[in-house]
């Protein structure tokens, strides 16, 4: 059958066409049956193995008592944002998240819990600390509830600081300095292990800064006001450049992400760090030997006082939820005190209710004790400035630590470093005034 | 032709220094994945002191990376189905029919590659839930076409013009169809071609890190880089049971390298010289 | 039924005109466009939305969750006032330039040795491909963990050969993070220059070289005017797409430093991340993606016009 087939038939352009349109259609995806029990979908945030599993189960028992359907995802903090920030400008977001709760809250993304702030408070004893900062608004609302309060503590080796003839802790800076240099025999262990680079660890440095006295913004945290403190930025300075010069901090500081002070740490290489009790739980599980020589301490002071800060574990729920009476017993719930004693003895958080105060684990892991210290003692993150979408857009660009990388890494003069500083924040403030 | 003994030599000492090369990262990767945590973090030594396999244990155990595995290669190998058949058809579209603008497809396809995934993929995952396939596999399936169909597609064109026409045509008045003439003598004689796609197209999508990373959320759908990632959770870095992760990630696609290089080589080679 | 790939001279006789459709081209374009459809699909769904959207993003002050007014070119000059952006401009051209030509160069000699008759050939040949075949993920902590300063291979290595005193800190270090970054990379990206340019020299007889050997010509003139000629294209189209891509590379420095230290492996993807994902202004990130795009149109017409001369040469 010699049918010239050269051309076409229009049997196969409909062929290549419905190849087409076959692929298309074997890749869409039949709608949903309508689900008879509330859904809720859970962003669960994942730091610390033991903690991240308690919240996890507590989760699902709940939602087998309640009779939800839970999809629960476990959301590492560092990518948090990426995800939220996809999941909003597609419109399938979460309906409860553990992070980024002020920063949901400044953009107008989550629901007011208000009833739940007041409930928790009156039930629990009142909130403890800066707790009650932290969550309420300008116009008394509040749109996230905190379930833990955490910070950065000194994390000290007291045998090494024995050894030198040291007590421990230091009062102040200088005495951090004096006892780092004292107490460190390099290159086997450093005297402080602490990140000078573009990861948020080196946020120590800003409130180091503070407790010398300078403030980047006005009590409003609208005006850039650091140029008003260049005799105590000089201060501060003159202590960083020798800290530097001391030969007390580890090479590579300046690259170091949010890790490796708890290796170096936990490998015995330092003699203090800077870093959330993360560290010690670490310990606890792999080298209580190491745990057992470790001291935990609140911030040295500097000469203008005590900058400790806190940052916070909190829960928020999305104002696009379709179940949000759900959402919230969910959150109600979860600070009941049974539960929070079972959670707290294997996380990392301080306690924001008064309630908590009386669990044992505070007197059970002497490490805990700290937490507690801490959280009456502390501050809001960015104390004396205004936490703001400002101050914390600055302070994940690390602009403190960039301004310390431009004087020793780029050997820049103090005056043009801190001319950089100043135009940054500048900027960085002027987009949200 | 004998080769002049100094030659040899040479050639030779250039392929172990190259060897040498490759195999050193490897080299850290494989032992560090099995050292005991002591020797990775306290006293420095080259090989381990006892090598153990607490790392693997740990890793498909508790972390259940099989599953991701599993994950990955089902991903992966639909990826690159999809993806062979689609750049073949269009490759073939564009070499051995005339219309207008099939010139211009095939010069500008590759710029597509302009375009960083940090730029497209907020925009993408717009449409992955758009089309309701939020968290699944599928949404990978069709987001990694968007770069693996670029590619393959030139490479095919290539090496599809580098096949006298003349074949196909004996054959269609012999009776054959167009497409039959595709089917039956073209893909046959592409064959190094297509797995030289099939394979780029498989490491590519193996790979992936940021797509994956935002459309995926759970266990059930997370690939293997996405769940490594998840394993340097919050502060912590556990680099017996990272680089373990790493070994069992990059085996199968050793071990495809391995079979599949020679169809590589040959790929790319009628490809690459007219294009 | 398999055909050996010959030249085969063939009397097509002239096809009789169809009886029922229009016009014979027709048919076959639509046959062909229909075949070209699911690729111009995924073009257009994949590429050139997303692209177009992304560009509009630019324009508006989008934030994640404000809706995003527009805002004329107010990011760009915020974008090109930060501080890190002529430090982007400048790291991203050093970056891409020496990375692509130690590869290059890197590349060509591993093709050139795995041309040659050695013993254990392919097994040479699939092993120089690990590195580009594993996830980059790994290959960069890999990396990070060779250049730690206290756990390292590297440091330990070179003080137990007695090259150095204390240990460096590759990628802390101003006078190194840039160098030490692009080693990692070339070590990761090179195998795909070396296959490319070892599967085009496949395609060159063996009687070109047989008959210059008996002409007396030594081997680098072999490889000057045989095996480079042979090359001109494949090499063409290799930088183009390889400089483009390691232009746009982001997990090298992602993984390794972060940009640091202070700026000195900041490249512009580096900046649009955090732009984009950690400040979540994607205006600005736009801006900032829009702005590189047209020196990488420039690097592809540079290197384009470069070929079609050396093609019609």
């Amino acid at each position: 059958m010699a049918r010239p087939a050269i051309l076409p038939t229009r049997r196969e352009f409909l062929k290549s066409a419905s190849v087409a349109a076959s692929a298309a259609a074997a890749l869409s995806f039949p709608a949903p049956a309508v689900a008879q029990r509330p859904k809720l979908v859970y962003w669960c945030y994942q730091f610390l193995k033991a903690s991240d599993e308690a919240r996890a189960d507590f989760a699902r028992e709940w939602a087998k008592k309640n009779n939800v359907d839970l999809q629960l995802t476990m959301v590492p903090w560092k990518e948090f944002m990426p995800k939220i920030t996809a999941a909003i400008e597609a419109k399938a977001t979460p309906d409860v998240v553990e992070s980024g709760g002020v920063e949901l809250r400044g953009r107008g993304q989550l629901l007011d819990v208000t009833d739940i702030y007041k409930k928790a408070e009156k039930a629990y004893g009142g909130w403890v600390g800066p707790s009650s900062k932290i969550m309420l608004e300008p116009d008394g609302r509040v749109h996230t509830i905190l379930y833990g309060l955490q910070g950065f503590m000194l994390i000290a080796r007291d045998d090494l600081l024995a050894q030198a003839g040291l007590k421990p802790p230091p009062a102040t800076w200088v005495d951090l300095l004096a006892y780092a240099k004292k107490a460190q025999q390099p290159p086997k262990t450093f005297g402080i292990g602490q990140a000078v680079s573009n990861q948020t660890d080196s946020q120590v440095w800003e409130d180091i800064m503070k407790s010398y006295g300078a403030r980047l913004a006005d009590d409003a945290g609208k005006r850039v006001v650091l140029g008003d403190y260049k005799p105590q930025t000089w201060e501060f300075l003159d202590y960083f450049t020798e800290v530097w010069k001391a030969g007390v901090l580890p090479p590579g500081v300046a690259t170091w992400d949010n890790t490796m002070n708890n290796s170096t740490y936990q490998s015995g290489k330092a003699v203090f760090v800077f870093n959330p009790v993360t560290i010690s739980l670490w310990l606890e599980a792999n080298n209580p030997e190491l745990l057992a020589k470790t001291g935990h301490y609140i911030y040295p002071r500097g000469p203008k006082g005590l900058i400790q800060p806190l940052t916070y574990a909190s829960r928020s729920i999305l104002k696009y939820t379709k179940v949000p009476e759900v959402a919230k017993q969910f959150l109600w719930d979860s600070m009941e005190p049974g539960k929070m004693d079972r959670e707290m003895s294997v996380a990392q958080w301080g306690p924001v209710l008064n309630a908590y105060l009386g669990f044992d684990v505070w007197k059970k892991k002497p490490f805990m004790k700290s937490l507690i210290d801490m959280s009456l003692k502390g501050e809001p993150q960015g104390y004396p400035d205004v936490f703001n979408d400002a101050w914390r857009e600055q302070s994940t660009n690390t602009t403190v630590s960039r301004m310390l990388q431009r004087i020793v890494v780029d050997n820049w003069s103090r005056d043009k470093a801190f001319a950089e500083t100043l135009d940054v924040l500048t900027k960085v403030y002027a987009k949200y005034a | 032709m004998r080769e002049p003994l100094s030659i040899r030599v040479t050639i030779y000492a250039l392929l172990a220094l190259f060897v040498l090369m490759v195999a050193v990262p490897l080299f850290w990767m494989v032992t560090t994945a099995l050292k005991t945590n002591k020797d990775l973090y306290e006293d420095f030594s080259y090989l381990p002191t006892r090598p153990t396999l607490e790392h693997f244990v740990r890793v498909i155990q508790r972390e259940d990376l099989l599953t991701n595995i599993r994950n990955s290669l089902a991903v992966a190998s639909t990826t690159t189905a999809v993806t062979v058949v689609v750049s073949a058809f269009a490759a073939f579209s564009i070499v051995r029919y005339k219309y207008r603008g099939r010139e211009w497809i095939g010069r500008f396809i590759l710029f597509k590659y302009l375009l960083p995934t940090a730029m497209l993929f907020v925009p993408l995952y717009a449409i992955v839930v758009a089309m309701g396939l939020g968290n699944t596999l599928k949404s990978l399936m069709l987001t990694y076409l968007s770069f693996t169909v670029p590619f393959c597609t030139w490479m095919l064109m290539g090496y599809f013009r580098s096949i006298p026409p003349e074949l196909e045509e004996h054959a269609m008045v012999d009776g054959c169809t167009k497409i039959g003439a595709l089917f039956r003598i073209l893909l046959p004689l592409s064959a190094p071609g297509l797995v030289a796609s099939a394979i780029f197209s498989f490491t590519l999508a193996w790979n992936e890190f940021l797509l994956a990373l935002v459309f995926t959320s759970d266990q059930t759908t997370m690939t293997v880089p996405i769940k490594l990632s998840m394993m340097v959770a919050g502060d912590q870095y556990i680099w017996g049971q990272l680089m373990a992760g790493a070994v069992l990630a990059s085996l199968p696609i050793a071990i495809l390298y391995f079979l599949g290089q020679r169809f590589v080589v040959q790929g790319l080679a009628a490809g690459s010289v007219k294009g | 039924m398999a055909i050996r790939p010959r030249a085969i001279a063939v009397a097509i006789p002239a096809p009789a005109p169809p009886a029922r459709w229009p016009s014979a081209r027709v048919r076959e374009s639509l046959g062909g466009m229909g075949l070209l459809l699911p690729t111009v699909l995924i073009l257009v769904g994949l590429v050139l939305y997303p692209f177009f959207y992304a560009i509009w993003l630019a324009f508006t002050d989008k934030a994640v969750g404000s809706p995003g007014q527009f805002v004329g070119f107010r990011n760009f000059a915020y974008v090109i006032a930060w501080p890190q952006f002529s430090a982007a401009i400048f790291n991203t051209v050093v970056f891409t330039v020496s990375a692509v030509a130690i590869k290059f160069v890197l590349g060509m000699a591993v093709a050139l040795v795995l041309n040659q008759q050695i013993r254990g050939r392919n097994f040479f040949r699939s092993f120089m491909l690990l590195p580009w075949a594993m996830p980059a993920f790994v290959v960069y902590l890999v990396w990070r963990w060779l250049y730690d300063p206290l756990s390292g291979l590297i440091n330990y290595a070179l003080i137990d050969l007695g090259l150095i005193a204390s240990p460096i800190a590759f990628l802390s270090d101003r006078s190194t993070a840039m160098a030490s970054v692009i080693v990692a990379h070339s070590w990761r990206s090179f195998p795909f220059y070396a296959l490319a340019f070892l599967a085009t020299m496949q395609t060159i007889s063996q009687e070109l070289y047989d008959s210059a050997q008996v002409d007396g010509a030594s081997r680098v003139q072999q490889f000057r005017y045989i095996t480079l000629p042979g090359l001109y294209h494949i090499i063409g189209v290799v930088l183009l797409l390889t400089t483009i891509q390691t232009a746009n590379a982001f997990e090298p420095v992602y993984l390794l430093t972060g940009g640091g230290p202070s700026d000195a492996t900041m490249v512009y993807t580096m900046l649009v991340y955090v732009m984009g994902m950690v400040n979540l202004r994607l205006g600005e990130a736009a801006a900032v993606s829009t702005l590189f795009l047209p020196l990488l149109v420039g690097l592809v017409l540079v290197v384009t016009v470069l070929l079609q001369r050396k093609a019609n040469a």
